[in-house]
């Protein structure tokens, strides 16, 4: 099977496009071939980590430290990527899975209104979380990498605007100022906080804390998502039911 | 008196002098092609025009300069608005395949009309204005100006004098022109302070902390408040105003005070800083609440009210600048900002004003025509119409609107520029 070979030839280029960072919107589709095997238990264990997300997610405060740590070790288990430090063949292996994966849930999860919703809210809450573990410079990189025009704000010109900043944004205190991130975002990304007057604005671009940027990258992974859905479900998913096993496996989430 | 008094009923003789000689046609087509940056841009805009009778018509589009003025000096619209870029030519969008007809682009506008500040001003109601209540116009423009290049980064705006009882602002940015309905909505709604009809009391609710937005209307309102509101509207002298004044401070014990120290002190003034004095004593003691009474009144009296429906449509259609308002006859003309402060809507010149400045002998210009005569036809009458305007009182403003234009002019060749790039032209 060509599948080997290519397998090298693309961890030989470590710079694959695709898996050079743990997080992706999933805009591109997987273009390889693979067993069924494969197909299946990559199912299987993405369905285990949605529904363990779902299940931390009901058990403690969503983001707070202690769903956090939970997070962190159950996906470790699972064999998923979730830290961006990591590097070599597992790391590849484990982005490859998460890849797949997602757009094999797609395919089941697309299929009615109540399936799509419970989808998409777990995704998301997973993307979240792995996007609040990026390191900076890897979640400017992210954006940057995702045609999202937003950029950090200098230590400087948070200094300058320190006052303005707290004054327009809620919560933010002079310390979060100074020690956590801010965005530079053109407005019209930025609606809802711009129509409530709840951010800073200057010469056209919203001011946005580090926890409100990830509400407006959110915003986009779940528009982004909603759109796949529609698609993947006006195409005819369904087409795949007796071929993929995919009725037996919608059957073990209920 | 500079100007001449206008009659309604002279309007149909006016108009066709108006649009053959006067209305600014190569400015006008110049501004509404945007350098011909976008194809078609012109050809897919819609204007509508209110005819003799009032018979409105919509969906009117031209694909020249020469189309737009022949249509114009043909059917003498009494009015002229301007819609938006569509995504075929309007005069043809029944041969479009329904829902294939869109609004793509327009420019983000603003209608600030006098009427809506009835509630607060005691000089005038409706359609009435007078150099006491323009001052709110003032503010109005000082305000939204700020915000919209500050705030929001834009830098083409052109204010425009409605002809009767209000001002329009255009903002022709590039960026300005594409946005979507919700990003209009959400750019009027961050720009509106003032909430509620006419059941609500109290329309505006301060709360900390205070939004540098709000900081900077505040600077502007109070540079003008004390002349304006405790002055000349005299919001402190009579017991009914001071009676609406105070139904807006929600302290009984504020209000009481108050009333007691109005039975002796008739001086607005001082009523005012005993008002404010009050509040400022109140914002020191730990209970949360009522700290910016005194900012909510100003705001309330003086903050620009907008209406977001306006602003909000890609659709919308909005009057023409250097169009004629048949009930005053005044021209709509742009605002030099620079002079703000000496504005004078009385003085803007009507129709009638203008057409008679074209009739006085021309003194010194006989020379000139004789080097002129060996010119087409075409190139004579617009050297003519050039001349002709500039022999008017409207020769100041349509300087205004020729600086604005070669301000965007100068984003324009950036854009010319940027596309030959992409495409390797050159």
């Amino acid at each position: 099977m060509q599948f080997l070979g290519r397998r090298k030839k693309l961890i030989g280029n470590f710079q694959n496009d695709l898996y050079d960072q743990c997080l992706q919107f999933y805009g591109q589709p997987p273009l390889e071939n693979i067993s069924l095997s494969e197909f299946e238990s990559f199912a299987v264990e993405r369905l285990k980590l949605l529904k363990t997300v779902e299940n931390v997610g009901v058990s403690c405060v969503k983001n707070s430290e202690r769903y956090t740590k939970k997070l962190d070790a159950e996906i470790s288990s699972l064999n998923f990527p979730h830290r961006a430090e990591l590097g070599g063949i597992s790391e590849y292996e484990k982005r490859r899975k998460d890849h797949i994966s997602h757009f094999i849930l797609r395919l089941a999860y697309c299929q009615t209104e109540d399936l799509r919703r419970w989808f998409i809210q777990q995704e998301m809450d997973l993307f979240r979380y792995r996007f609040n573990c990026l390191h900076s410079k890897h979640k400017t990189d992210f954006l940057h990498k995702n045609n999202l025009k937003y950029e950090t704000v200098s230590a400087e010109e948070k200094k300058n605007l320190k006052d303005k900043l707290i004054a327009s944004s809620y919560g933010l205190s002079g310390t979060k100022v100074e020690e956590h991130d801010v965005y530079k975002v053109p407005f019209q990304d930025a609606l809802d906080l711009v129509r409530t007057r709840k951010v800073y604005l200057l010469a056209g671009n919203a001011y946005i804390p580090h926890h409100e940027i990830v509400t407006i990258v959110l915003n986009d992974f779940r528009t982004r998502l909603s759109k796949a859905l529609a698609v993947s479900n006006k195409i005819g998913a369904h087409h795949l039911h007796g071929e993929m096993n995919v009725v037996n496996f919608k059957g073990r989430h209920y | 008196m500079p100007t001449s008094d206008y009659d309604p009923a002279c309007l149909p003789d006016l108009l066709p002098l108006y649009y053959r000689r006067l209305f600014p046609f190569s400015q006008y087509y110049r501004w509404l092609s945007y350098g011909g940056v976008s194809k078609n841009y012109f050809q897919n805009r819609e204007f509508s025009f209110t005819l003799k009778d009032d018979i409105y018509v919509r969906y009117q589009s031209f694909t020249t300069q020469n189309e737009l003025e022949k249509e114009m000096q043909k059917m003498v619209p009494y009015k002229v608005d301007i819609g938006a870029v569509y995504s075929h030519r309007p005069s043809q969008h029944n041969a479009v395949k329904s829902g294939s007809f869109q609004a793509l682009e327009k420019e983000l506008v603003f209608d600030i009309d006098m009427t809506d500040y009835d509630d607060v001003r005691r000089c005038c109601s409706a359609a009435d204005i007078c150099s006491k209540c323009w001052t709110l116009m003032i503010i109005a423009i000082r305000i939204l100006d700020r915000a919209l290049r500050e705030d929001f980064g834009f830098h083409h705006l052109l204010w425009v004098y409605s002809g009767r009882r209000g001002v329009h602002c255009w903002v022709c940015d590039d960026a300005a022109r594409k946005l979507s309905v919700a990003a209009r909505s959400a750019v009027a709604e961050y720009l509106s302070l003032v909430k509620g009809g006419e059941e609500t009391l109290r329309k505006v609710v301060l709360s900390d902390p205070i939004h540098p937005f709000i900081n900077h209307s505040l600077s502007v309102v109070e540079r003008y408040f004390q002349q304006y509101a405790i002055v000349e509207q005299d919001i402190l002298g009579s017991k009914e105003s001071v009676d609406k004044v105070l139904a807006l401070l929600l302290t009984t014990h504020i209000k009481k005070d108050l009333t007691i120290y109005y039975q002796d002190e008739k001086n607005p003034m001082k009523r005012w800083d005993r008002l404010c004095a009050l509040v400022e004593h109140k914002k020191s003691s730990i209970k949360k609440g009522g700290q910016y009474f005194d900012k909510e009144i100003m705001l309330q009296y003086c903050y620009p009210r907008l209406d977001v429906n306006v602003s909000k449509g890609v659709n919308h259609l909005l009057k023409s600048p250097f169009s004629v308002h048949p009930k005053t006859g005044r021209i709509s003309v742009p605002i030099d900002l620079k002079e703000l402060n000496t504005f004078d809507p009385f003085e803007v010149p009507t129709i009638s004003l203008i057409c008679e400045e074209l009739e006085r002998p021309r003194a010194d210009e006989a020379e000139e025509d004789d080097v002129k005569d060996k010119e087409n036809e075409q190139e004579a009458g617009e050297r003519r119409r050039i001349r002709d305007y500039k022999r008017t009182s409207l020769a100041k403003y349509v300087k205004v609107f020729d600086r604005f234009l070669e301000a965007m002019a100068r984003s324009w060749k950036g854009e010319m520029l940027k596309k030959s790039d992409l495409q390797k032209d050159f």
